[in-house]
């Protein structure tokens, strides 16, 4: 088993689970939790789908580890589970995702209601409310490019291992990574660059 | 952002994506724009919250591993169902087929016929399966086919009938100087092959030594008497004469009025008479006889009631 170098710890755990020991699925988990949730919450759209989907993710995952060979690194692997999950549970719930497409009559009301009024960080009133409009914003992106934003931007995956995460080709990955940022670039404004400086 | 950008056709992956290829200041710009995008859309979470979830999801995969050891048997159980059922359906008509070879088997012991030992199913004309005869000597009739075309040449239109009986091969011609055995009852000017009837008359013995000591293959046209004397296997001298006539309507194909005679030094004469109704490819009991204490039965198989000569010899 080919296993990531970057975290022994989680190497150990996985080795220990395919040998069917349910505690070291634990320290999957809490490894991995933070991750997962953050995807399943941005793919879902709702605090109790995102449960639901990072529970269902999970299990998928526990069901199927004895098949995972290493090929892939574990964090790739786990991730496009999570990703099928979430496609699955949001057809279930049927939930109204609000996900605006590109193409969409409603992606300019989309966009002036996240920029208007042009509040800078300074104005606002706390970093907590700028955080709140970035969510917003990423969730507002389509769902495909949600999906690469989160594995590229947030999970710092090279687009490669997101490509083979989603099924796409590296350059479709890139070209919508980029389009991503133009967008949430448009939909953020300025606020971005005040608070990077 | 779009400064420094440039689009490149990305033909390593033979794709038709319009590829942005950044340089290295929009590289950095879009790297930075990542990390900042990274810390504010981090959805946060600690280490109490994972344990939490760790502590929710342990019983729902314990519960799942249960229900699964709980599945394993109703899953075996139905699958040894379907491959019961499936072989039952594959064995349905396999076994159809033996008892129909079996029947047929029996259908000659009840009537008192014993098979002899050198007795080939899967070669003999007189094979039933059901009602019907299963299989043939297919060379025996592609020879008599052949002998009876030779013979044809040979005789021109007199030709009326062609029997292979024992070792002799006997015919029937309804010409007063070249007649070897006289055609008493003949309204056909000419010999027809494709209305040839093809029957075999076959006595078997019965007892404790079974065997068929006297077989009859006959080609003839239809409404010839035909009339053969033979020496049987078992040496009794067998007179046989056959009458066969197509018959009009479906419930038979041929009526056959049969005389059986058959004499053995030391023993009363046997005579057998009957009249039967045959249907293509079905075999009847013509009746059974004693002779000596051994107890004989005479069956007759119909082949066909339009005999076609198709492998007619390349010297025609």
């Amino acid at each position: 088993m080919a296993e990531s170098d970057a975290d022994p710890a989680l190497d150990n755990c996985i080795h220990r689970c395919v040998l069917g020991d349910l505690d070291a699925f634990g320290g999957i988990v809490r490894a991995c939790y933070r991750s997962v949730r953050q995807m399943c919450w941005y793919l879902t759209g709702s605090e109790a789908d995102a449960d639901d989907a990072a529970q269902e993710s999970f299990l998928r995952a526990y069901r199927a580890i004895r098949r995972f060979r290493g090929e892939a690194e574990f964090k790739t692997w786990l991730f496009r589970i999570c990703v099928n999950t979430c496609h699955d549970v949001q057809r279930r719930s049927k939930v109204d995702r609000q996900s605006v497409s590109a193409d969409s009559p409603d992606t300019e009301q989309a966009l002036a209601s996240v920029q208007s009024p042009e509040p800078s960080p300074r104005d606002m009133a706390s970093r907590e409310e700028l955080r709140r409009h970035v969510r917003e914003a990423v969730r507002r992106l389509p769902e495909s490019h949600r999906r690469v934003v989160l594995l590229v931007a947030f999970e710092g995956l090279p687009h490669k291992e997101a490509a083979k995460v989603l099924g796409l080709r590296t350059a479709t990955v890139t070209w919508y990574m980029q389009e991503s940022r133009e967008r949430l670039r448009k939909m953020l404004g300025p606020q971005l660059d005040e608070l990077r400086e | 952002m779009t400064r420094g950008r440039r689009v490149v056709r990305n033909r390593s992956e033979k794709s038709e994506h319009w590829t942005v290829n950044p340089g290295p200041d929009a590289q950095t710009e879009a790297n930075r724009f990542d990390v900042a995008l990274r810390e504010l859309g981090a959805i946060e979470s600690n280490e109490e919250e994972a344990n939490a979830f760790w502590r929710r999801l342990r019983p729902r995969i314990e519960e799942k591993a249960q229900a699964r050891g709980r599945l394993w048997l109703p899953r075996l159980a139905w699958a040894l169902t379907g491959a019961a059922t499936v072989l039952v359906l594959a064995a349905l008509p396999w076994g159809i087929w033996v008892r129909s070879l079996q029947r047929g088997s029996d259908r000659l012991a009840n009537a008192g016929v014993f098979l002899p030992k050198e007795y080939d199913p899967s070669l003999d004309f007189i094979v039933f399966r059901g009602n019907r005869v299963l299989a043939y000597q297919p060379a025996a009739i592609d020879r008599d086919s052949r002998m009876f075309l030779e013979t044809l040449d040979l005789f021109a239109a007199r030709l009326q009938w062609l029997a292979v009986a024992g070792q002799q091969i006997q015919i029937g011609l309804n010409s007063s100087e070249l007649q070897t055995k006289q055609s008493l009852v003949s309204d056909q000017s000419s010999a027809r092959p494709g209305e040839m009837i093809y029957l075999q008359v076959s006595v078997f013995r019965t007892g404790s030594d079974p065997a068929r000591p006297y077989v009859a293959r006959i080609l003839a046209l239809p409404g010839s008497q035909v009339h053969l004397d033979a020496k049987s296997a078992d040496g009794a001298e067998v007179s046989l004469s056959v009458w066969p006539q197509k018959a009009v309507g479906r419930t038979c194909s041929l009526q056959l009025d049969m005389r059986y005679a058959a004499r053995q030094p030391g023993a009363e004469p046997a005579k057998l008479q009957r009249q039967l109704s045959l249907k293509t490819n079905e075999a009847a009991c013509g009746g059974t006889f004693e002779m000596g204490g051994t107890s004989y039965a005479v069956y007759v198989s119909v082949r066909s009631v339009a005999f076609e000569m198709a492998q007619r010899p390349s010297r025609v």
